[in-house]
């Protein structure tokens, strides 16, 4: 079934449902009904009830019951207490000691080699870093082709984010598919903020240091996983959903093989075009029909500005935790 | 109640078979309207935002409290007349079988889907109104398209 089938069918059939006049009438009638009431209690006050007489604490105290609990119980003999305590249990103690220190060694162990974060790079290559609470890399993975045969030449494992992200992006092995024009797009997602945050601010201050324009995002671990699925970086699958509620007339599966660079083109050639048929047409269009009528495919003649014309239709403003904030570097 | 009350009853009839649930949680959503008198509006689409998140809420309360079965279901007002699955023939077997695709997505992405397909909101929007972001209601659309044309096929 064709998009624009199942548009046509789903507007037909919210069309068709409006609000039944029985409703609205009940409706109001039980608002008029609430209303009253509250005008009531409001005016006349409510009728408090008489404040309950403090009942005087009653002096007496069954003496049968203040006897009984009073009566001392014979006093037992005194037990003798060994000054001697068991050899066995010492033995008991030290046995505990050494399990706790064994399963806390074995937790830190496991502390360290769970990731906590990831971060995607995007360009063409996607490649993922997995790191651990300590900012450590404990996992590169080629998201893609592109990918797998770039991380296929590089041991990342064990360095420093920060180092880890230098080494990648000035490596032999990515130089191929960097030029002038190229876009990085760093993706952070972990559920630990402090830890996005920093490895946010990292990724950044790496950026300004390359002569490649990029820009670093956040995004869910959940968001994450789903891009992995689809065999994406996540900054690739963000623009990628991106391109395709703009441009029906893409799939996804199409920007598989486009260049981060081709794909923010190709959105901000949509966001354009959408601004543009808004400010002349005084017929209500959104901005998917009218970036499908022009064809966002092929459209590669203009340069990638910066990120204003996106922004610009981020009418809410940039949102850094609960995904997908930016943080620019040009 | 005149400018939104549709598009609220659509909004619970997203979630509710039968009339009679969606008519109660219509009710309630215009009875903390009209009650909210601490609540401001900065424009009308803030409005409209409200009631569509408060219908939305109103609504899953209702379903979680029907699925603990502290409410009872009430039974679906349905014709139990054959009907036709004809779009040509009998167009409102097909609005119901537009309705009863949307049912039975899950919640997100059923709301997410209705406010971007048949409201028209952006994914921006969309993610203001619902506390989301941005990209999480891409993929949310994204799967609910998917899901609904497999539905609707």
């Amino acid at each position: 079934m064709k998009n624009s089938d199942m548009d046509a069918r789903i507007k037909a059939a919210f069309d068709a449902l409006e609000l039944p006049d029985s409703v609205r009438e009940k409706t109001l009638a039980t608002i008029e009904g609430e209303a009253k009431k509250k005008i009531n209690r409001d005016c006349c006050g409510a009728d408090e009830s008489k404040a309950a007489q403090a009942l005087p604490l009653t002096e007496h105290v069954d003496q049968n019951v203040a006897d009984s609990i009073k009566q001392v119980s014979p006093a037992s003999p005194a037990s003798v207490i060994s000054s001697k305590r068991p050899r066995y249990g010492r033995v008991v103690l030290a046995m505990a000691a050494c399990l706790i220190f064994v399963v806390a060694l074995f937790g830190v162990s496991r502390i360290g080699s769970n990731p906590t974060a990831f971060v995607d790079i995007d360009i063409n290559p996607s490649i993922e870093l997995q790191l651990n609470r300590f900012d450590k890399v404990i996992g590169v993975e080629g998201v893609n082709e592109d990918g797998r045969s770039v991380v296929s030449n590089l041991s990342l494992i064990g360095l420093s984010y920060a180092e880890a992200l230098e080494k990648l992006t000035t490596s032999d092995a990515l130089a191929p598919y960097l030029s002038a024009d190229s876009f990085i797009q760093v993706t952070v997602s972990s559920d630990n903020q402090d830890q996005e945050q920093f490895l946010t601010s990292q990724s950044e201050a790496q950026l300004s240091n390359l002569p490649y324009r990029g820009s670093c995002h956040t995004a869910s671990v959940q968001m994450h996983g789903e891009a992995h699925a689809h065999g994406m970086g996540c900054g690739r699958y963000a623009a990628a959903l991106e391109l395709t509620e703009l441009d029906p007339s893409i799939n996804i599966d199409d920007c598989e093989k486009l260049s981060m660079r081709e794909l923010r083109d190709r959105i901000e050639h949509c966001h354009r075009t959408s601004t543009d048929t808004q400010s002349t047409s005084d017929t209500e269009s959104n901005g998917e029909e009218s970036c499908a009528e022009n064809s966002c495919m092929g459209s590669e003649s203009e340069s990638a500005s910066t990120d204003d014309a996106r922004n610009s239709d981020n009418i809410h403003g940039q949102r850094h935790r609960h995904g997908y904030g930016s943080h620019h570097n040009q | 109640m005149d400018s939104y009350g549709s598009t609220v009853w659509r909004v619970c009839m997203t979630f509710f078979k039968s009339e009679q649930d969606s008519q109660d949680a219509f009710q309630d959503t215009f009875l903390k309207y009209a009650l909210a008198d601490d609540m401001t509006f900065n424009d009308d689409s803030h409005c409209k935002a409200w009631l569509i998140k408060v219908a939305s809420n109103i609504c899953k309360d209702m379903l979680r409290a029907m699925y603990r079965g502290e409410v009872p279901l009430e039974d679906a007002t349905e014709s139990i007349e054959p009907v036709s699955h004809d779009a040509s023939s009998q167009p409102e077997s097909d609005y119901r079988d537009v309705l009863d695709a949307f049912r039975g997505l899950d919640d997100p992405p059923r709301l997410p889907l209705y406010l971007s397909l048949y409201e028209g909101y952006t994914a921006p929007e969309i993610a203001d109104m619902l506390d989301a972001s941005v990209n999480t209601v891409y993929s949310w659309i994204f799967r609910g398209k998917k899901a609904l044309k497999e539905a609707l096929s």
